[in-house]
């Protein structure tokens, strides 16, 4: 009877082999891959920007690079790092976890989710492809007016970057949307809102910041696209237009997007760190109600980055203010992690390590970043080396040691076998002492007033060992990455059988095969604690030998109805492509392009929510 | 807490698949959806309100607010359009598919008329978005509303001509109330649009 279940859930949900079955697929396991994959391949096209200009960078007056490659690799590198790179990269852990966290089958919308990943995908290949006709984006990655206007920067690079974005943007916001319903709606039975893995938590809150805060960019690149194609006069002051408008509305945007990037990654760590120190988090409600305090107060802080541009005073404190208040939840937090570390019997796995290094890297970025509330300090350091050194402890610090401690805790269970533990350990020992010998240096060099985003610098200045040191630490970090990198490849084919639970985790991804069936669950779980698995001895549930899900409701998970579940299809690519023409038609301002994208836009639509037979079905 | 025992096992089978209205997952999408256009729509009306803040004249010397009657009447037509709107959608949930046919219809008429206004005005306009920094404002704002009403009568379309295919009865009617969800919000969008270039300027 058990073994029939399965062959019938296997016959309905698996994606065929073929090229149809890939392009078509709607699985949320394999989107999840593919979005951590891509996202990963930008994290090295960024590092390599980053790698170019440390080289550059490793002497005074130094012409490795032109002034103009200069500024295509910073823009290029930042854009990379937090568009395509981080974001993305995150929103892979949530689409491959949150259905097996949740206990669902897949997401709520799971042809919106391929579409997602594969208008990410356009959208950085519509990005790069700046690079292969020499026009790349040179406005760094927040596009300051009147800089970005044609009259200064005629080629194509700002517009490529302006409709990349905008690309991604969808991308972004559909995965978000996604998000939010999966989590409310398709919660294991049993799984009420206090139940919720702080992970989905973390997805939750990042997917409403995402929500309310990518429209103001949105708003911007509407404003500044205009403006270039059409000679629309929004920041040309001598019509009336304002460039600090766009200071406004992209920071509206920026500032949230910080804790877009951190919320999901301290969510990889409220995730890791009860599961090695061996018991469950201290201060579970708090945690949550800190990450839902930081992305309420996200919103109200994003004229800290405008401190040096004459605001009135009165402004400049409110945003102080509030800025400094913002400390409070993240230290809520940290204290959350401190206790648990402290109350536990801690494992010194690799993915903890990444762990702890987050928490040491953690504080440096983020007492800088109190430091940068005090108006009299940032305008002292406002553009300096001092604010890169801040914000690569806060993000790199911050999302990217999670992000690797992620990795190597779920890794495990998306190929079903561990990675190597001393090639672990080996490749956190160099990053993390390549990224303090990188990073730590500029804070010195930036209070000695070495400007940011310059191609070189004049000897004598104090600043030359300085920056010798830094690249070199850029070289080690480089190396250390490089070995996670082959850790995976040598673990994927001959590392340990990981089994279905190798960590003696908690939350229900655990419960599942490694790496799990196509249908995730034979059983669909009922939950009756926060840690299932160390706290239910048997996990019951729901048998469900349909192509369904279940439907339950907002804030107890009671069992509502059965969800029919969509099957493979091409729409959504199709759709994605449609998009991305009509944007290259923007792009070259072809607009018989944009009509005909257009066109094929409504047809894939009709074609995508087109009913099935099965919706006829009872 | 712990929690012991076997959990009571329910089969799946002995729940609905017919779900509707906030309990289906496509709702959400669509409140969400509305929501981040809400927030779309809210950050280039921040535009507007900061460019004119910073304006000694608004709108700027020389151009006038637009026609205040041709604003009335549209205004009145958007409106109007969420009737009809609400009584295809309540046909539908007892499974009145003509009666859906005919409040969509109705919808469209006006939401064409609507458009049909807006477009005479921009092209008797004497100036165009290039003017400054308002008029881009006027045109972007309006024209993005425009758009969002020309994919409502996309979608209105769409549903016309899956109601001839007998597509929806009372149990399966999600779409409509999706579209109609959207499209009461395009008609509260425009409230805070004609509020703001047609009502504001003479106020001030």
């Amino acid at each position: 009877m058990a073994v029939l279940v399965e062959d019938k859930l296997l016959h309905l949900w698996e994606t065929p082999k073929n090229l149809k079955g890939q392009l078509g697929t709607v699985d949320h396991k394999e989107i999840g891959i593919r979005y951590l994959f891509t996202a990963f391949g930008l994290f090295l096209a960024g590092g390599i920007e980053a790698l170019l200009m440390r080289t550059q960078l490793i002497q005074p007056e130094n012409t490795f690079l032109s002034p103009t490659t200069f500024n295509q690799l910073f823009s290029m590198h930042g854009t990379t790092m937090i568009f395509l790179m981080a974001t993305p990269l995150l929103f892979g852990f949530g689409n491959y976890l949150i259905p097996l966290m949740i206990g669902s089958r897949d997401m709520a919308f799971p042809r919106l989710n391929a579409f997602g990943y594969w208008m990410f995908l356009i959208a950085s290949i519509f990005m790069y492809s700046s690079f292969a006709i020499g026009q790349a984006p040179q406005g760094g990655w927040f596009a300051y007016t009147p800089l970005t206007e044609t009259k200064y920067l005629p080629d194509l690079g700002i517009d490529f970057w302006v409709l990349g974005v905008m690309l991604q943007t969808i991308s972004t916001t559909a995965g978000a949307i996604n998000f939010i319903v999966t989590i409310f709606k398709l919660r294991a039975p049993g799984m009420s809102i206090d139940r919720m893995p702080l992970f989905v938590w973390n997805i939750l809150v990042t997917s409403f910041a995402v929500v309310f805060g990518y429209p103001p960019l949105t708003a911007a690149n509407i404003m500044l696209e205009a403006d270039r194609l059409f000679g629309t006069a929004f920041f040309n002051t001598a019509k009336g237009g304002s460039t600090l408008l766009w200071q406004h509305l992209f920071w509206l945007f920026g500032h949230p997007d910080v804790y877009i990037i951190f919320l999901p990654a301290v969510g990889i760590v409220s995730s890791v760190l009860p599961v090695f120190s061996r018991r469950p988090i201290v201060g579970y409600s708090w945690v949550v109600w800190a990450t839902v305090t930081t992305g309420i107060l996200a919103f109200g802080v994003w004229v800290h980055h405008m401190f040096a541009t004459g605001l009135p005073v009165l402004s400049l404190s409110f945003f102080g203010a509030a800025s400094t208040l913002i400390a409070v939840p993240a230290a809520v937090q940290y204290v959350a992690w401190i206790a648990t570390v402290w109350r536990g019997k801690p494992w010194f796995s690799t993915a903890f390590m990444f762990c702890l290094g987050f928490l040491s890297l953690f504080v440096i970025g983020g007492v800088t970043g109190v430091m940068f509330a005090m108006v009299p300090f940032d305008q002292q350091t406002t553009d300096t080396y001092f604010v890169v050194a801040h914000f690569h402890y806060v993000l790199f610090g911050g999302a990217m040691f999670p992000i690797f401690a992620g990795l190597y805790f779920w890794i495990p269970k998306m190929t079903g076998r561990l990675m190597n533990e001393k090639l672990g350990h080996l490749s956190f020992w160099l990053i993390f002492a390549g990224f303090n010998i990188t990073f730590f240096p500029m804070h010195i060099v930036g209070l000695l007033g070495m400007p940011r985003r310059v191609y070189t610098y004049q000897p004598g200045l104090g600043w030359d060992t300085l920056n010798l040191v830094e690249t070199l630490g850029s070289y080690i970090l480089a190396l250390g990455i490089l070995v996670t990198i082959v850790n995976f490849f040598w673990s994927k084919s001959h590392g340990e059988e990981a089994g279905p639970d190798p960590w003696h985790g908690e939350s229900l991804e655990w419960a599942t095969e490694s790496p799990p069936e196509p249908y995730n669950f034979r059983i669909i779980p009922a939950v009756q604690s926060r840690n299932p698995l160390w706290d239910q001895p048997v996990l019951g549930g729901i048998y469900n030998e349909r192509h369904e899900t279940l439907d339950t409701s907002l804030l107890d998970a009671d069992a509502q109805h059965r969800l029919k579940m969509p099957h493979d299809t091409m729409w959504p690519l199709a759709t994605a492509l449609c998009i991305g023409t009509i944007f290259i038609g923007l792009l070259l301002q072809h607009i018989i392009l944009c009509w005909f994208g257009g066109l094929l836009l409504v047809v894939s639509l009709n074609g995508w929510l087109w009913p099935t037979p099965e919706f006829f079905e009872e | 807490m712990p929690a012991m025992g076997i959990s009571p096992t329910i089969r799946g089978h002995e729940l609905s698949t017919r779900v509707s209205g906030e309990k289906a997952p496509s709702y959400w999408g669509v409140i969400s959806l509305i929501a981040t256009e809400a927030a779309l729509f809210g950050s280039l009306i921040f535009g507007y309100y900061y460019l004119a803040s910073s304006s000694p004249h608004w709108p700027p010397l020389g151009l006038h607010p637009p026609d205040i009657y041709h604003g009335a009447i549209g205004t009145c037509l958007l409106f109007t359009s969420s009737i009809p709107m609400y009584f295809a959608d309540v046909s539908i949930r007892r499974g009145k598919t003509l009666q859906m046919m005919i409040g969509l219809s109705i919808t469209m008429l006006l939401a064409a008329f609507f458009l049909g206004i807006e477009l005479t005005d921009y092209a008797a306009s004497d100036f165009g978005p290039q003017e400054n920094a308002y008029a881009s404002l006027f045109f972007t704002i309006t024209g993005i509303h425009a758009l969002h009403v020309f994919v409502g009568i996309l979608l209105m379309s769409a549903l016309m001509l899956r109601g001839w295919l007998n597509h929806f009865n009372a149990h399966r009617h999600q779409a409509v109330e999706n579209v109609s969800l959207y499209w009461h919000f395009v008609g509260a969008v425009w409230a805070v649009i004609f509020s703001s270039f047609w009502i504001f300027p003479r106020v001030i």
